[in-house]
């Protein structure tokens, strides 16, 4: 039984990856992607002309842009800052961002990890001479292939901003430029210093959190992202899959080929290969897929600074193999699901039809799921965490965010124990389907009892 | 060495409200060619995926060379289903070779005796041809001797000469019986008579879901009597007096250039003889007389019109 087995799955593998189809379905996610650059190119012209981060600065007065320079550098600092706090515990994150001194600003912004994130997306600030109308002028500066944003034109009491096809955030210059203003006016009538040090003195406020039983332990900053990441990228990659597996047995129904099969060989074998080779068949699929992204990502996480990806609790390794466990369970699942539904169909258009509330089915799914993981703790959470059908995606979203691992070998252990008794039933509907022999098998029969006698 | 290849006992098998059999019979010799005849709906194909295994009876017994569980002698069986079928994608060497390695023999032996076999049937040009590039026929033709890649003990085949042409027909023929020769026992579903009547040493008829006869085919043709047609030059009214009582006579009529009186009656249980020298006596001018036998067609319609009659006098009732 176990050679005819993979009899059957070495064929269907072959045949599969030897498809032109295969080409196509392994250049899909590929496809998709650069569909959406393409989309985004062409259907964003605003967002496609790279905003300039350059800020013209006209002011007769002649000395409000190094404020406007200072006080924007001392803005990314303190925003870096913050991004690092999440995930640093040490004394030199201690203070909350919100209370840093200038003076702790320019030491902080001396740090390497630091001063690599502030210098992205930086926003400049060059002093234009001002002429005679300064409006006039920042229409002129913003108008034609201009190298400027915005255009900030400072008076005695106002300020004004003009900005262009090409301006950067509007709201940031605009909050820049009053703190800027403040800290010229404070500078001017000599209270800076005095400002500084209430600044200094100022107490962080502590924070007792009473309920702690609503955050899972150790969950930390940046978790949430990962958490719904990784669910979705698992539910990405069984969604890409389970077109093919309901689509799996009308090549063999409508080639007439079953009936060999199963006159050689035991059902259970029959549905065992197929679920072995489209799960080699998927794993062939994101090995490539992860190459291809992972690596890109790899490559472009290489060049950020560290710390500004959130990394999870118990490290990459141990969600990495999280995720190839989590990513079988949910195939075992679905996968035998999908071939016992898929089974019932012997066109590609019945396929089709039934595809239809399969997806709705993995939509609502993952909906579920991603509203658990945004709200951890209570009934519902725990509903999701142990539903066999969103338990891998809940699960791998969980892993992301705790440190617990007890919790997760439990939870496979009921899911593989799930799956085999989905692959049990399912193996009997497939009998029924691939044969097409009188009516449906009743829940009786599904469930291996006699039917009963009239 | 057993003496049945195949035994069944009361097989059943309902589908939802429909009894598709309803008690079918079958011993196959081992080493014979046995037919499996019926009409269509029969009852036929369901009968041959009990005796393989691939549906499950609701009643009755069934052992397979010997075992009750048919998939666990599936390495020394052989099965042309009645829908074709075949990867199209695949060469007809691993389209073969495939069927082996599901039947028991290692996939690198397989290839060797796909090799031998498309080579042996004049197929070896096309063995590394993809099977979507194949006639109807030739396609037939591959599947038939991926049914006998494995060398199998047990060969059952279902209408294995629908879509041949008469050449392939023939050769099909020829390989049944060469299987036959090396041991193989052979059971095959047909609607043609001619093709039961030439090969089998045997016959399972069945209508309704059971077994209507069982046996040989002369036996099978003794259920009918053979007929005499006699020609005369001078009307016989006298022939039902020659004739044992109740006895039928059927005049035939007389074709253009036949200006004789034809007559065909049942053989009487004497034998032809007397009847000819009464015949001879009366002066009646015999100008043909010949005893015909009943074909196998002649006793297939009679045994299945016996159970359609009785069928409906058991729905009447």
């Amino acid at each position: 039984m176990i050679r005819a087995t993979f009899t059957i799955a070495r064929r269907d593998i072959m045949a599969t990856i030897l498809s032109r189809g295969f080409l196509i379905w392994l250049a899909m996610p590929v496809i998709g992607l650069a569909f959406a650059v393409f989309a985004s190119i062409v259907g964003c012209p605003r967002a496609t002309a790279t905003a300039s981060q350059a800020v013209a600065v006209i002011d007769p007065a002649g000395d409000f842009t190094p404020w406007m320079q200072a006080v924007a550098a001392r803005e990314r600092t303190r925003t870096a800052y913050e991004r690092l706090r999440a995930g640093h515990k040490d004394a030199a994150f201690a203070r909350p961002a919100a209370l840093l001194t200038d003076a702790e600003l320019d030491a902080l912004a001396k740090r390497e990890d630091i001063g690599a994130i502030a210098a992205l997306g930086a926003l400049s600030f060059a002093a234009v001479s001002a002429e005679a109308d300064p409006k006039a002028q920042a229409h002129r500066l913003l108008s034609g292939n201009t190298r400027f944003g915005a255009a900030l034109v400072v008076a005695p009491g106002t300020l004004e901003l003009f900005t262009g096809d090409k301006a950067p955030a509007a709201e940031r210059i605009r909050t820049l430029a009053g703190l800027a203003w403040t800290k010229r006016a404070l500078a001017q009538d000599g209270l800076a210093a005095r400002v500084e040090a209430v600044r200094a003195a100022q107490p962080d406020v502590s924070v007792t959190v009473l309920n702690e039983g609503a955050q899972p332990a150790g969950r930390k900053g940046g978790a949430p992202v990962l958490a719904t990441g990784a669910a979705t990228v698992l539910f990405a990659l069984i969604s890409l899959l389970a077109g093919a597996l309901l689509s799996n047995m009308v090549e063999e129904k409508s080639n007439k080929i079953i009936e060999v099969l199963v006159a050689a060989v035991p059902v259970p074998a029959i549905y065992a290969g197929k679920l072995i080779a489209m799960l080699a068949v998927s794993l062939i699929g994101v090995t490539v897929w992860g190459l291809l992204f992972g690596g890109g990502f790899m490559l472009a996480a290489a060049q950020l600074p560290a710390g500004l990806l959130p990394t999870p609790p118990r490290g990459w390794p141990e969600l990495l193999a999280l995720g190839i466990a989590y990513f079988t369970c949910a195939y075992l699942i679905y996968g035998a699901i999908y071939l016992g539904v898929g089974s019932l169909c012997s066109t590609i258009r019945e396929v089709q039809t039934l595809s239809m509330p399969v997806t709705i089915l993995q939509m609502v799914i993952l909906i579920s799921t991603l509203g658990a993981l945004a709200n951890p703790g209570g009934a519902w959470y725990q509903f999701v965490s142990w539903f066999p059908l969103s338990a891998p995606y809940m699960m791998l979203g969980r892993g992301a965010a705790d440190t617990g691992l007890g919790i997760h070998l439990a939870s496979i252990a009921w899911q593989l124990a799930f799956a085999a008794l989905v692959i049990a039933l399912a193996a009997r509907l497939f009998r029924y389907g691939v044969l097409r022999s009188g009516p449906p098998p009743s829940l009786r029969q599904l469930a291996g009892l006699k039917p009963r006698v009239a | 060495m057993l003496d049945y290849a195949i035994e069944a006992e009361a097989l059943s098998k309902r589908f939802g409200d429909k009894q598709a059999v309803a008690g079918v019979d079958l011993r196959v010799p081992t080493g014979a060619i046995y037919g499996f005849l019926g009409q269509n709906g029969a009852g036929k194909t369901t009968t041959l995926r009990m005796l393989l295994g691939i549906l499950e009876p609701d009643g009755g017994t069934r052992r397979l060379l010997g075992s009750e569980r048919p998939l666990s002698v599936a390495a020394r069986v052989g099965y042309l289903p009645e829908e074709r079928g075949l990867y199209p994608a695949m060469t007809a060497r691993e389209a073969i070779a495939y069927v082996g390695a599901l039947r028991g023999l290692k996939l690198g032996d397989a290839r060797v005796r796909a090799d031998e076999l498309l080579a042996a049937h004049g197929l070896g040009d096309e063995a590394n041809a993809r099977i979507r590039t194949f006639s109807k026929g030739m396609a037939q033709k591959v599947q038939l001797l991926a049914t006998f890649v494995n060398r199998p003990d047990l060969i059952v085949l279902d209408e294995p000469f629908s879509g041949l042409d008469p050449v392939n027909q023939q050769d099909l023929e020829n390989m049944i019986r060469a299987e036959r020769a090396r041991g193989a026992t052979i059971l095959f579903s047909t609607h043609v008579m001619a093709h039961a009547e030439r090969m089998c040493d045997g016959l399972v008829i069945i209508a309704h879901g059971r077994t209507r006869f069982s046996g040989s085919v002369d036996a099978a043709r003794a259920h009918l009597p053979s007929r005499v047609v006699l020609v005369t030059e001078r009307p016989l009214a006298e022939l039902h007096a020659l004739l044992p009582p109740g006895s039928t006579v059927d005049i035939l009529p007389r074709s253009a250039t036949d200006t004789g009186n034809a007559y065909r009656f049942p053989l009487p249980p004497g034998g032809i003889e007397p009847l000819l020298a009464r015949l001879l006596e009366t002066g009646s001018g015999i100008r043909d007389m010949h005893i015909e036998r009943p074909t196998l067609h002649d006793a297939f319609v009679t045994i299945v019109g016996e159970a359609d009659a009785h069928a409906e006098t058991r729905e009447a009732a």
